[in-house]
């Protein structure tokens, strides 16, 4: 399979404190990686990284064949092939959902409004939000909202979706209508890094877990292997507080 | 609603109340001094004149007694025509008995009769106080307007962040845009609008000629009185507002800027079309509000002789030899213009906010 995204010794850190220190993954076409390890271990800030949200001090990251951190690469094109899930939603407040669905691809693809519109109709059919085109963001379930602001990265047509903590901020019962739409995404071949607490999920459809602590990657493995076989002492601490007893 | 509900509204309704009392204190009035002149009650026998007052107590007493539920609702409409019929005998038709009394005087009545001083000075001076009110309305109007353009502008340079990855030519421009900005709203906010109109005028006009190297005379014909006030309103205004929208921009969550950014909008276009009108939608109220007060503000243009509502007061004052007179017509006008224009603006804003509640089928 082709390597997608490589990262390579990165470094970061925000005002002296080191946040990721010497990170190195490879991610694979088609391949689902959840990210897992408590808060406050760099987990978000390493996905941020990646679409330049935040810029690593030290270290590459190539995507598709590309250098994205070397100077003078066009961040704006470049992030309309990495879609991204904010834990918080983020639905543009001022447009309806339609709206928040055809805003990019008008204003970066320059697509026309008649062909945006239809194809961002497509997409919402496929999350299950199509009869919700004309409302505000703000009248929508937190389920609702997710599975709309996923459905706007997805209209981009991306390579690689990155979700952070896509379902903290839901109510338990919204959880599942989000986790069966991403599970429908890694399904249809979707590239996908997802940074969870939901066990549950990267046991399920993961096909690599990453666990990370203080700002380091502890451990990469199969979601057999790390939850029933760790081998570092911290992932088996971790997992012992998190995972219900079997 | 009041009085629909049995059980309920056994408390007395305040505004019935209060308008019940208020038709028993003129009820007092018609009884004690009946008017003489154009008239409702005046010709009326005693037990006619006691009539409102009686329906007035009986009106109130109705709220105690609930089997009085069923005419309830029809005791403060009653009341309400009352009080207008009361309010003609005692402010209107005294204001009209004194215009026909001043009407053919050929000067103006003397200092103690105040009323009828007032009804002359208004009778005469009014498409004066009319073409001043226009001139007040339309320079704080149009400079409001304006002074909004330039700020939103303005607040582009004022909430630009500088980015870990700029180079030093950007944050040098950066920060030297939000340096500028900055000191010209301190400037602004901090000195009197009036003496701000005093300079403009006065400067201007002399600075642009010497700049553009052309004669003084060409320059005044463009820089007249009316730009200069509204460069003087704008100015002010834009100063004011950029500060406003600050603030109604940094109340837009982080997130939105943060997923226009991730689908790659460049951050102009962030900026444009998912912050900016989140944060001019923050801040409509303020900025609502900034042209109420451009419009008593704009008094202060009298002192470089803008012909306003105020400059008109002032000069009926000099015209009639009155002090207060001109200025309490004046302060009335104000006073009606600013609690009408709030009014459409309250509703303005309450229409706004249900559109939003009954969602837009698309954009």
């Amino acid at each position: 399979m082709e390597k997608i995204l490589e990262i390579k010794n990165l470094h970061k850190s925000f005002g002296g404190t080191p946040v990721l220190t010497d990170i190195n993954l490879s991610v694979y076409e088609k391949e689902v990686v959840c990210v897992i390890g408590s808060s406050g271990s760099g987990k978000s800030t390493l996905l941020r990284c990646l679409n330049l949200l935040e810029y690593p001090d030290s270290g590459k990251v190539y995507f598709a064949g590309r250098e994205i951190t070397a100077p003078g690469v066009n961040v704006n094109r470049l992030r309309t092939e990495i879609g991204m899930v904010f834990q918080s939603f983020n639905l543009f407040a001022n447009k309806t959902v339609l709206g928040n669905l055809t805003l990019a691809p008008r204003r970066v693809l320059k697509m026309d409004k008649k062909s945006a519109a239809e194809k961002a109709t497509r997409v919402l059919e496929s999350v299950g939000m199509a009869d919700f085109a004309g409302r505000s963001p703000k009248t929508l379930s937190g389920g609702q909202k997710q599975r709309v602001a996923i459905a706007r990265s997805l209209v981009m047509e991306p390579k690689i979706m990155l979700f952070d903590e896509p379902t903290s901020a839901l109510d338990p019962e919204m959880v599942g209508e989000v986790l069966s739409v991403m599970k429908g995404l890694a399904a249809a071949g979707m590239t996908m890094i997802v940074v969870t607490h939901e066990m549950g999920f990267a046991r399920e459809a993961a096909s690599r877990v990453v666990f990370m602590d203080e700002g380091k990657i502890v451990e990469t493995g199969p979601p057999a292997v790390i939850f029933n076989n760790p081998r570092a002492e911290r992932t088996r601490q971790f997992l012992k507080r998190t995972l219900p007893p079997a | 609603m009041t009085g629909a509900m049995p059980g309920k509204n056994r408390y007395p309704n305040i505004s019935a109340v209060l308008l019940a009392l208020a038709v028993i204190v003129f009820t007092v009035k018609t009884v004690a001094a009946p008017r003489s002149g154009i008239s409702l009650y005046g010709e009326l026998p005693l037990w006619a004149r006691l009539i409102p007052g009686i329906f007035a107590l009986l009106g109130a007493a109705a709220w105690f007694l609930p089997s009085f539920g069923k005419i309830k609702k029809y005791v403060k409409p009653a009341l309400v025509i009352l009080l207008a019929t009361q309010i003609a005998e005692h402010v209107v038709f005294p204001v009209v008995d004194t215009y026909l009394s001043v009407r053919d005087l050929t000067r103006i009545p003397e200092q103690g009769k105040f009323l009828d001083s007032m009804v002359y000075i208004a009778s005469r001076y009014w498409p004066d106080f009319l073409r001043g009110l226009s001139v007040t309305l339309r320079l704080s109007l149009a400079g409001t307007v304006a002074g909004l353009l330039l700020a939103i502008i303005f607040v582009f340079f004022r909430t630009l962040p500088v980015g870990e990855r700029d180079g030093e030519i950007a944050v040098f421009l950066k920060r030297s845009g939000n340096f500028l900005v900055k000191t010209y709203v301190n400037v602004f906010r901090g000195t009197p609008m009036m003496v701000q109109a005093v300079i403009i005028y006065y400067l201007l006009p002399v600075a642009l000629a010497a700049l553009f190297k052309v004669p003084q005379a060409e320059v005044d014909k463009i820089f007249t009185l009316m730009t200069a006030g509204f460069v003087v309103v704008t100015l002010n205004t834009a100063a004011y507002l950029t500060e406003v929208l600050r603030g109604g921009i940094e109340a837009v969550d982080k997130g939105q800027l943060e997923a226009a950014r991730s689908l790659g909008m460049s951050y102009w276009q962030a900026m444009r079309l998912v912050i900016f009108p989140q944060g001019i939608k923050n801040a409509l109220p303020a900025i609502c509000n900034e042209f109420l007060i451009n419009i008593k503000d704009t008094s202060v243009l009298n002192v470089i002789g803008v012909a306003e509502l105020f400059f008109v007061a002032q000069d009926a004052k000099y015209q009639y030899y009155r002090t207060y007179e001109p200025f309490i017509i004046a302060a009335v006008i104000y006073l009606v213009v600013t609690l009408s224009t709030s009014r459409l603006i309250m509703a303005i804003e309450k229409r706004m906010n249900l559109e939003v509640k009954e969602l837009p089928s698309s954009n």
